[in-house]
């Protein structure tokens, strides 16, 4: 990947709290188009490295580097080239969401109000406009402040969390005006979120923080790779006889129901085991293969 | 509808635990009671002087140091306040993530006080004239200097409380509100610093505003501007216009490196 493709890079951040190592030395980079999750238990690093992202924490060691220059020395230059949101920070309450909007337009140079309206109507919350921001509901507080973040057409997006407060409906409204910012205008993303499938939809890379620590740094798909067993789940009409000798003589654990069993084992082995029970003559209603996704990847990291 | 002593008991510990943790909960038994009585203590021996020698200007010298007092009052807590509204509405954070600067933060509260002040002054200068017959006026241009020294020592003291709100958060927002009234009876605003106790008048000098306070009495008695009160109370400003900046980018600083900024509500 060349130089002008790498927009941020983090590298052995340190961060110390009262002697505590909330980061010992986290390194990653992010390139062009790029979304990058950022996953791990609570008090694992996530919004710290975020916050030094956004220099509102100083690090105790290490150095980042946004679009090849060093963050700290040039914090106009980088600052104006990103832009933030999260469920847990608001916008000023007492006033107009185009109150809000045009302030922040402002902070960040955009001179033209019909960028504010353009936003707007491209979230469908014109009806929003001259409400005050302190009566809105969760979800148009969310919008509200994804608009504010795009107000300057960043480079960059960092995402702490956007969607814990929203229903399922919004979030996914939400998540599908994300891609389609992100493919117009190729932003890279950095995204926390704990919730698994979210992740799995939006992110290209995703990075384990546990202790504040990488501890895996790969795609979704191959991170769950890492889990190796499946559920393998099979239904008859009536439990076969002999079934326990079956298992037994393979030495298979399953938990048995009245008439399923559920057997959890690696990938390669399923068709073996459904060779074999086909061989046997048993008659089976149905089958059903659960593969691990990033909630175990997620739980195997923060059990370690 | 039943009244339980144990509900009640409940409520009298939760204040006291907040109460026993709350330096503004002291200061109301303590600091208040004791800053009351000796301004009005002062007021009065001052207005018992002045009856028998100078009454005519009293009332004069009583508005003008009102309306001084109240420009004092409304610069510092207008610098901090534009702060706090930011933390209250948990929107901070959104400001530091963009490319402004403490600097720029400063300079648009001071400009915003500054409007708020006009308006003040021409409020307060209609109440004086119309139930008084009191022309702030007619006090003249000469009072302008004394002013912008009033002026720039109040957004000192709004930078250190400002500074003070971002180290320890909400809890010290008393500070932001009540700082300058902390320094209410040092600065001689109502009465000649001669009229303090002897003990309190090093600490009095220690402040560009009582050099205001008296320079501005002096032009409304004599007519005079008192060169020497104006160039003492500027240096001073400098003084501590360069401690309590430093001491505002020193907590700004430690805010940072303590990752207060985010939880700062």
């Amino acid at each position: 990947m060349s130089y002008m493709n790498k927009v941020l890079e983090v590298s052995n951040i340190k961060k110390f709290y009262n002697g505590f190592e909330a980061l010992k030395g986290v390194s990653f980079g992010l390139e062009k188009g790029e979304t990058l999750g950022l996953l791990g238990p609570n008090g694992a690093g996530k919004t710290t490295t975020i916050q030094i992202i956004l220099q509102v924490i100083t690090p105790d060691a290490g150095s980042v580097e946004i679009f090849g220059k060093n963050a700290f020395s040039n914090r106009e230059f980088v600052l104006q080239k990103m832009n933030f949101t999260s469920a847990y920070v608001h916008l000023f309450g007492a006033i107009t969401v185009y109150e809000n909007l045009k302030v922040f337009a402002k902070l960040y140079g955009v001179s033209q109000t019909k960028k504010i309206d353009q936003l707007l109507s491209e979230f469908d919350a014109e009806e929003l406009k001259n409400k005050k921001v302190s009566s809105l509901s969760s979800g148009q507080l969310t919008k509200i402040m994804i608009i504010k973040a795009l107000l300057n057409d960043p480079d960059l997006l960092l995402l702490d969390e956007p969607t814990s407060s929203l229903d399922p409906d919004v979030a996914s409204k939400f998540r599908e005006i994300l891609k389609k910012v992100r493919k117009e205008r190729r932003i890279s993303m950095l995204y926390t979120s704990h919730n698994m499938a979210e992740i799995e939809e939006m992110c290209d890379r995703v990075i384990f923080l546990s202790k504040g620590e990488i501890v895996a740094n790969d795609t979704p798909k191959r991170l769950t790779k890492l889990i190796p067993n499946h559920t393998l789940r099979v239904e008859f009409n009536k439990m076969p006889d002999g079934i326990s000798e079956f298992l037994n003589l393979r030495r298979i654990q399953a938990e048995v129901r009245e008439n399923s069993l559920s057997i959890e084992t690696e990938d390669e082995a399923i068709p073996v085991i459904l060779q074999e029970m086909y061989r046997e003559g048993y008659k089976i209603k149905d089958i059903s293969i659960d593969e691990p996704d990033l909630e175990d990847v997620f739980i195997k990291f923060a059990r370690q | 509808m039943s009244v339980k002593i144990h509900r009640i008991s409940a409520i009298v510990w939760h204040h006291m635990y907040f109460w026993k943790r709350s330096l503004p909960r002291w200061l109301d038994v303590f600091y208040w009671p004791i800053i009351t009585i000796a301004v009005w203590g002062f007021i009065t021996s001052y207005l018992k002087n002045s009856s028998e020698q100078n009454g005519v200007f009293v009332a004069g010298v009583f508005l003008a140091g009102v309306t001084f007092w109240m420009i004092f009052q409304r610069a510092q807590q207008d610098l901090s306040i534009s702060y706090l509204q930011d933390i209250w509405s948990r929107s901070i954070l959104n400001l530091y993530v963009s490319p402004l600067n403490n600097l720029e933060f400063v300079l648009a509260s001071i400009f915003v006080g500054i409007l708020k002040i006009i308006i003040t002054l021409l409020v307060m200068a209609a109440l004086s004239f119309f139930l008084y017959a009191f022309n702030l006026f007619d006090m003249g241009l000469a009072l302008i200097p004394f002013v912008g020294m009033l002026l720039v020592f109040a957004w000192s003291l709004g930078l250190f409380s400002t500074g003070i709100v971002f180290r320890f958060g909400t809890d010290a927002q008393i500070i932001a509100f009540s700082i300058s009234f902390v320094l209410q009876p040092f600065v001689a605003v109502f009465y000649p610093l001669e009229i303090l106790p002897i003990w309190i008048r090093p600490i009095s000098m220690a402040f560009p505003a009582t050099y205001v306070f008296e320079g501005m009495r002096e032009i409304i008695l004599t007519g005079v501007f008192n060169w020497e009160y104006f160039f003492i109370s500027l240096g001073l400003n400098i003084f501590y216009l360069a401690v309590f900046g430093y001491f505002f980018c020193a907590m700004f600083k430690s805010v940072k490196r303590k990752g207060l900024l985010a939880k700062l509500e």
